[in-house]
Order: C-alpha cells, then structure tokens, then sequence
C-alpha cells in the first residue's frame, strides 16, 4: 500500500481526474504525485485560482508487483522501457521517415492492447524551473519529480482531500 | 520489477510482425481509435467515480495561502472522517443484481 498525491482545480467535487489527452506522458491514466511537495507545487505551476490536493491509498508494491513498471528506481525496468520507446522510433523512422509523437507511441501501445496486463507506472518528470523552494541548494535539482500513473482505477482504495489551497 | 519476458514477448509479437500495409493502416485510423477508446474509458470513468464518491473519505483542512510554505504532510491530521463502506456494499450489491 502506497499513497500518492493529485493537484486539480477545486471544483467542489471530491473526484480525483482520469487525465486523457495527447500532452499525458504515459498515456490515459490517473496520475499522481509520490511527493506531497510536488503535489503542491503543481497547483502553483498551473496557477489554479484555487486547488485540491488529494491522498489516495493505492493498493500497490513497486518492490514486489509484477504487473508494474518503475522507471525511477528499477535499473533493469527503466532501460528495457528506454529500449521499447528507441525501438519503436526506429522502426516508424524506417515507415514513415520522421520521428513518433509521444501520442503516437501511447496510440500504438493502446491500439494493440501491448501490455494490457500492466497496473501502473513509475516515472520521472522534468525538473521545474518556475518554483524551486523545495530545493535546500540553489540551482540543484536533487530531488526526482515522481510521478505515478495507475491504469487499473480498481488500485484507488481510499481518497482524501487534504488540502485546499 | 517487472515481468519483462512477458512484456518484451507482448511488444516485440506486435511490432516486428506488422506488414507495411498495417503500419500504414494503424497510422491513418489511430485517431478514431482514440476517440473510440476514449468514449470507453469516459463511461468506465464515470461508473468508478459514481462508486469512488461513496469511497470518499471526506476528510477537509482547510489552509489559507499565507501559510503554504509552513505547511508540511506532518500537518495533515485530525482529518474528519466519514466512513461510507455500507453504501460501497450496497453499491456492489446493485451492481452484482444488475
């Protein structure tokens, strides 16, 4: 059992969002933050007027789970990934002459039910540059901004606002 | 870690086994496929919500802006809450009759 972070613009509703789109790094998914510090830097980021921060306890085990994929801590996951997204670039350069869109790779991965199987990700976002109050050492970035995307919504087990900011 | 002999099998059957024509094929219609599958996880979306509000703990507190940079996940405490696993049951009870 984990439990995960999610910024979203208070809306007064206390449903956390099934985020879909062609920007979604992993695809359609719930996404989170594992860090509550980023949590709340994300609502500063997107300059929400006023924002929820919710908890949710996710019934999942980086360490012992099979049926993930942790792109931050695992060595051996995060290159077999790295190798799935060249290898797949390299054969669409070969069709198609130009490079895959993020989208591109998460529409081939979806459209043939490729890893069907797998429960959610663990993955490292960019460092921000627009808030950095986080950071005890100027110019530093030495915390990963981890994220956390669930495919299977049946891992959400409880889910708490505990923040409005 | 993950189960990668299964992943890579589950990968490399797709990939390497495509003609021409199917990748051609998946690039022209992968739009409408999203749409499609879209719709699908809008309507799964909705049922989960519908069961996560009656999952949801409501447990508020509320800080005002000044005190952002003061407020750490040790504060988070005394959360109210309210516990709705009856209605969940009831919920799944619906469901299993429909």
């Amino acid at each position: 059992m984990i439990t995960v972070y999610h910024t979203s613009e208070h809306r007064g509703t206390e449903y956390i969002i099934y985020a879909v789109g062609e920007d979604q790094w992993l695809g359609d998914g719930y996404y989170f933050w594992q860090d509550f510090e980023f949590a709340r830097e994300w609502g500063a980021i997107k300059k929400y007027t006023s924002f929820d921060i919710y908890a949710i306890e996710v019934n999942l085990n980086f360490d012992t789970d099979e049926d993930v994929i942790d792109t931050v801590f695992n060595e051996i996951d995060y290159y077999k990934f790295v190798d799935k997204i060249e290898y797949f670039a390299r054969l669409y350069f070969e069709k198609f002459n130009d490079r895959p869109t993020l989208q591109e790779f998460n529409n081939f991965i979806q459209d043939y039910d490729i890893w069907k199987g797998v429960k959610a990700m663990r993955f490292q976002d960019l460092p921000a540059n627009n808030k950095k109050d986080f950071l005890k050492v100027t110019g530093f970035y030495y915390k990963k901004r981890i994220q956390i995307v669930l495919f299977d919504m049946s891992l959400l087990i409880k889910s708490t606002i505990t923040h409005t900011l | 870690m993950a189960n990668w002999e299964k992943l890579d099998k589950e990968f490399y059957n797709v990939v390497n086994n495509l003609t021409d024509e199917q990748w051609q094929l998946w690039r022209k219609q992968q739009n409408n496929n999203r749409i499609i599958r879209q719709k699908q996880k809008e309507m799964e979306m909705k049922m989960h919500l519908l069961k996560l509000s009656f999952f949801t703990f409501k447990g508020k507190k509320y800080f005002s802006k000044d005190s952002i940079e003061n407020t750490s996940i040790s504060n988070i405490k005394n959360i109210e809450v309210v516990n709705n696993v009856n209605r969940i049951a009831k919920l799944d009870e619906y469901a299993l009759a429909a």
